[in-house]
């Protein structure tokens, strides 16, 4: 999978790269309008992460740039200014989604995940890891064809997992993916811990290893290979 | 009642006014003049009378002769009945019957003492005069022509170049009510030849001008800010988020990293409610639309769902079907938000939250403290509160009253039970 990351913060750019590219993302970047222009023109890319804040010109106009140019790329606007018509105004250009900053980095890979899935994978779409089966569109999961059954949130909390795995997910980040702007405003993370442990207990009632573990009370990590 | 017919009527009145004492004056002086040159007149034809009976007249004969020949001159012998004149001249109004239509007539008539042969005579000398009543009618009937065609001219006149010259006021009025802030030119007026209108115009077009400079300067500021304060929280959030994937991470840096990661979500929260708290402070625009606020308040008590069961309290909704306001939607969702954060934290275990809707209001009820919250304090920003509890940044209230002064609801507090609070948000 291409992505572009657009972005003209070096330290941000810097991080969600290599944040990405573990994810085995290829990641090609700009920083600056004319960059971006230029590098979205020449190349067609599987997703593209797009700041508007951008120097030199206006986000949205490289998003109707795209549109008119029917460039195939998913597109996720990130914007700092929190205009309540920025994101209005993107999606109604055509942006498949926004992520208002600060974000956290499994957020961005999940949404990014799930981008490149709708667009490449209409129909079917099975995410395989060791015995677990993940059928995303049907929102059903199954360990060695027996099915789970999970609320909701569970089976969001698992596509959150799958988008990052081998990556220390944060309770923050896990709470605001599963509750929005309202967990924000709440410190405890008491629902947090409860849904992780829901899952974990239904994914080995099902036979499936302890792929979920708890890193030192920061987060959770999904590993695919819990042997090791 | 609109100027134009303000104005008309004032003429109308002042017309009426001046018509009706021009009649009683101009049939005053026409009277007036008319009569002192009749009276002038009689006093000639009585002078050349009296003349002609010393130098032609011979007997008394004379004296009747001519009074059958000319009506109008008439010598009265004196008896006994017939009274003296008071005056050498005096004059006298009599109706008379006029012998040849048969109709009474008006006379005026002049006498004088005058003597014949030795003998004295009442000399009258009269003449017909046009009726009193008759002048005044004839007078009031041509005012009244005239004031009919003056003022219905004027009033044609006046509504025919009063339209034309106010049509560039009217242009103007339009366009300042349909004036809206977020378009990116500001307005254009109708140039004008009339000089007030077009210092008016000049006039509206600096202060509009300057108004929308500085909007787009207060916006931009807000979006500057914001640009400036999100930046490096997301640098912070995201360079912890690569931290926390250090392969070998022991135990005591996790635990210096877990409250960075907290403080950090506190930063962030905090710069969006202030930011959200600049927006509204400066009155930048916001889109409304018509917004079903009971769908808003069912996903938002959806969403707060977890936060509900988690902390072991009760919920109880009255709910109308469909509210619709006209309003931003974003604002009103962390209105709902906030209120119902609000009344989920400050509470007691086992407690309840109570959100009841109708088309007119919306109440957030809580159970808590039994004491009254200070209510001019409630809204305040940063309300020092030592019960305040983690993760609140005492703000979540004063940017509910925003969104509220905003969108043109009144939000109030009450404390009507002890242990009951309620925050009532009243629409329309």
């Amino acid at each position: 999978m291409k992505l572009l990351i657009v972005e003209d913060e070096p330290e941000l750019l810097d991080t969600v790269v290599r944040y990405l590219q573990a994810q085995q993302y290829g990641c090609e970047t700009a920083t600056t309008y004319a960059q971006a222009q230029e590098k979205m023109l020449l190349y067609d890319y599987d997703c593209i992460i797009l700041d508007l804040t951008l120097p030199g010109g206006d986000g949205l106009d490289l998003l109707r740039a795209l549109q008119r140019l029917k460039k195939p790329a998913g597109v996720i606007i990130t914007s700092a200014r929190a205009a309540v018509d920025d994101r209005i105004a993107g999606l109604e250009l055509g942006a498949d989604d926004y992520l208002p900053k600060p974000f956290y980095l499994p957020e961005l890979s999940a949404r990014v995940a799930a981008l490149v899935r709708r667009r490449h994978f209409q129909g079917t779409n099975l995410l395989r890891v060791g015995e677990l089966a993940v059928d995303v569109p049907a929102r059903r999961a199954a360990v060695a064809d027996r099915p789970l059954t999970l609320t909701r949130t569970e089976f969001d909390l698992l596509l959150l997992l799958l988008a990052n795995q081998n990556r220390v997910v944060t309770k923050g980040a896990i709470a605001e993916h599963l509750s929005g702007d309202a967990a924000e405003q709440f410190d405890t993370f008491e629902n947090v811990y409860a849904h992780v442990k829901n899952l974990k207990r239904k994914l080995t009632e099902a036979g499936a290893p302890s792929y979920i573990r708890m890193v030192y009370g920061l987060g959770y990590r999904f590993d695919p290979d819990p042997a090791t | 009642m609109k100027l134009l017919a303000r104005t008309t009527i004032i003429f109308l009145l002042y017309a009426a006014v001046v018509a009706a004492a021009g009649t009683a004056v101009y049939y005053t002086i026409i009277h007036k003049l008319y009569y002192a040159y009749v009276d002038r007149t009689l006093t000639r034809r009585k002078l050349r009378v009296k003349r002609s009976t010393r130098l032609e007249l011979r007997s008394p004969a004379d004296l009747a002769f001519w009074h059958r020949i000319d009506h109008n001159v008439e010598f009265v012998p004196f008896t006994a009945a017939v009274r003296y004149p008071a005056r050498p001249d005096e004059f006298q109004d009599r109706m008379m019957l006029n012998t040849i239509t048969g109709q009474p007539q008006q006379y005026r008539q002049i006498a004088e003492v005058i003597w014949f042969q030795g003998l004295p005579y009442r000399l009258e000398v009269r003449t017909s005069v046009l009726d009193d009543r008759d002048l005044l009618v004839g007078i009031m009937v041509a005012g009244s022509i005239l004031l009919v065609v003056l003022l219905g001219g004027m009033f044609v006149i006046q509504h025919v170049l009063t339209r034309r010259y106010w049509r560039p006021f009217y242009h103007t009025l339009g366009v300042l009510q349909q004036h809206q802030l977020d378009q990116h030119h500001a307005p254009v007026l109708a140039p004008t030849t009339i000089p007030e209108f077009r210092a008016l115009n000049a006039a509206l077009t600096r202060v509009l001008a300057r108004h929308q400079r500085l909007y787009q300067r207060q916006r931009e500021f807000a979006e500057n800010a914001a640009h400036e304060l999100q930046t490096p929280l997301a640098i912070l959030r995201t360079k912890l988020d690569l931290l926390v994937q250090a392969p070998g991470l022991t135990e005591e840096q996790a635990s210096h990293i877990e409250p960075l990661l907290a403080v950090t979500q506190r930063l962030t929260h905090l710069c969006r409610s202030l930011l959200l708290l600049v927006h509204l402070d400066q009155q930048l625009y916001f889109p409304t639309e018509q917004v079903d606020l009971a769908a808003i308040v069912r996903t938002q008590l959806g969403q707060l769902q977890e936060q509900l069961d988690a902390t072991d309290l009760t919920l109880r909704t009255e709910l109308a079907e469909r509210v619709l306001v006209s309003g931003n939607r974003s604002l009103l969702e962390i209105l709902v938000s906030n209120l119902v954060v609000n009344a989920i934290r400050h509470n007691q275990p086992g407690g309840f939250v109570a959100v009841t809707l109708t088309p007119q209001l919306l109440a957030v009820e809580n159970s808590g403290r039994p004491q009254a919250l200070p209510a001019d304090q409630l809204f305040a920003r940063f309300r020092p509160n030592p019960g305040r509890p983690p993760g609140s940044v005492g703000l979540g209230l004063p940017i509910a009253r925003q969104i509220c002064e905003t969108s043109g609801f009144l939000l109030s507090y009450h404390y009507e039970e002890p242990g009951r609070h309620a925050l009532r948000v009243r629409m329309g």
